[in-house]
């Protein structure tokens, strides 16, 4: 695998912008952070009855409530800070009088750099752009994909609501494994699929369908479990610039438990459109030993696309 | 060395593939943050919906007509992880001034700024602020 010798300075260059997010993502913060009681890999990987590792678990930080979002701040006329993880401190503070009512409620999404919303926003959109590992379309298709990110706000259905679709869900939250089935649990729209382990062929039916998930089976492969996906749709997008996909793609999924840390990766085969199979971007997910409630996603509901007058999107 | 930039990688992937499902919004393609309107009415009605939480607010002019503004925040999620939610800080029936960001097509459309609440407590929920404590746009 030879990348070229541009390949060292692309990587100091994303490690460096990496680094720059670490600091204003809390959902990175969320995955990165070790989950109480989950040291690393020096842990033995727990396997079930069958002698299979044990997937189970829940992954991550997500799915969980409050916390590490930074919080409620209340700001006196004479700038003095009071600083609240959660609301309702702040309120039980102005109650004893600890705050004043004049002090201004600050609520801000954290996670906004540059302390201005549409600054965030075309940065995200550059970020993206930049380094975001695209897959290798075939020339014909190259302008295709550039009209796809300059008309994202209306070409890029998770924009309208629909579901982002296999692979671009990511890895899930929580895992439940038994002997036959693995049933993978995501927070995004409060979804889940069932992945059948018991040798199955794919469905005849099933896999001619053209859904948002498509039809999985499983197997193991050693202690990687691998998922394979058929019968997409060529609605969803594998990535926010524009990367879309055929209804021949099929997803290879891999799942591996090493301790206490899920490795979770992805390739796109899509022959049709893409020069070589995609790899998506390996994620790493630490066990979360919390016992925080799982919340429900809300619906997502599209009153913007209409008001739109411009094509910009982050 | 090797394994620092691993890791490093490893973080860019998943802030990466983070970023993706987090950045669907296009709040500048819709609202223009340096148009601003101050509204006060009465809030009819809280939705706790995706991609955007949506304040209903009825705004009467000097003429007495009744306008129903669509008022556009932050996701649920992000509220939820400090704790505000709707029943707590927003009361259908009570009176509030909302501060937006007005729709680029002139709409009763806006993305809030800034929540004056019943009692007159400042709620600010929009950035770009040189400095904390000093109120930029739409907050004083």
């Amino acid at each position: 695998m030879t990348c070229g010798p541009s390949r060292p300075i692309m990587a100091a260059v994303a490690a460096a912008v990496g680094m720059s997010l670490i600091l204003a993502s809390k959902d990175a913060v969320a995955q990165a952070r070790p989950a109480s009681n989950s040291p690393s890999t020096s842990v033995p990987t727990p396997r079930t009855p069958d002698g299979k590792p044990d997937l189970s678990g829940r992954w991550g930080g997500g799915g969980g409530g409050a916390g590490g979002a930074g919080g409620v701040r209340a700001i006196e006329p004479n700038g003095q800070v009071h600083q609240f993880e959660h609301y309702s401190e702040y309120s039980a503070a102005l109650a004893a009088g600890r705050v004043s009512a004049n002090a201004k409620i600050v609520g801000r999404q954290p996670n906004y750099r540059h302390g201005n919303n549409l600054y965030s926003e075309r940065d995200a959109g550059f970020t993206q752009r930049a380094f975001g590992n695209p897959p290798l379309y075939k020339p014909e298709f190259w302008e295709r994909v550039q009209h796809l990110d300059e008309n994202g706000n209306k070409e890029d259905t998770t924009f309208s609501c629909f579901p982002p679709g296999v692979p671009r869900l990511g890895p899930p939250i929580r895992i439940l494994q038994t002997p036959k089935d693995v049933v993978l649990m995501y927070q995004n729209r409060n979804t889940w699929r069932v992945i059948p382990t018991d040798g199955r062929p794919h469905d005849p039916v099933n896999s001619q369908d053209q859904t948002f998930m498509g039809d999985a089976v499983g197997r193991w492969e050693g202690d990687t479990l691998v998922i394979e996906v058929v019968g997409f749709n060529d609605v969803s997008w594998l990535g926010w610039p524009g990367w879309f996909h055929t209804n021949n793609m099929r997803v290879l999924e891999r799942l591996r438990r090493e301790g206490n840390t899920l490795h979770y990766q992805a390739t796109v085969h899509d022959p049709d459109v893409l020069s070589e199979p995609w790899e998506m971007d390996p994620r790493a997910l630490p066990l979360n030993t919390g016992d925080a409630p799982y919340l429900e996603d809300p619906p997502c509901l599209d009153f913007d696309l209409s008001h739109m007058l411009t094509r910009e999107r982050g | 060395m090797r394994h620092g930039l691993a890791g490093a990688l490893i973080v860019c992937a998943l802030l990466w593939a983070a970023a993706d499902l987090r950045a669907h919004h296009a709040v500048q393609a819709a609202f223009d943050q340096d148009d601003h309107a101050t509204l006060t009415g009465v809030l009819t009605k809280v939705l706790w919906i995706n991609p955007h939480v949506r304040w209903f607010l009825d705004v009467k002019d000097e003429s007495g007509k009744i306008t129903t503004w669509t008022i556009s925040g932050a996701g649920p999620g992000g509220f939820r992880d400090i704790g505000i939610s709707g029943r707590d800080v927003f009361k259908a029936g009570e009176t509030y001034t909302a501060i937006v960001a007005r729709a680029r097509d002139k709409s009763p459309n806006g993305y809030v700024l800034t929540f004056i609440l019943p009692d007159g407590r400042k709620l600010d929920l929009w950035h770009q602020y040189k400095s904390e404590g000093t109120a930029g746009a739409g907050a004083q």
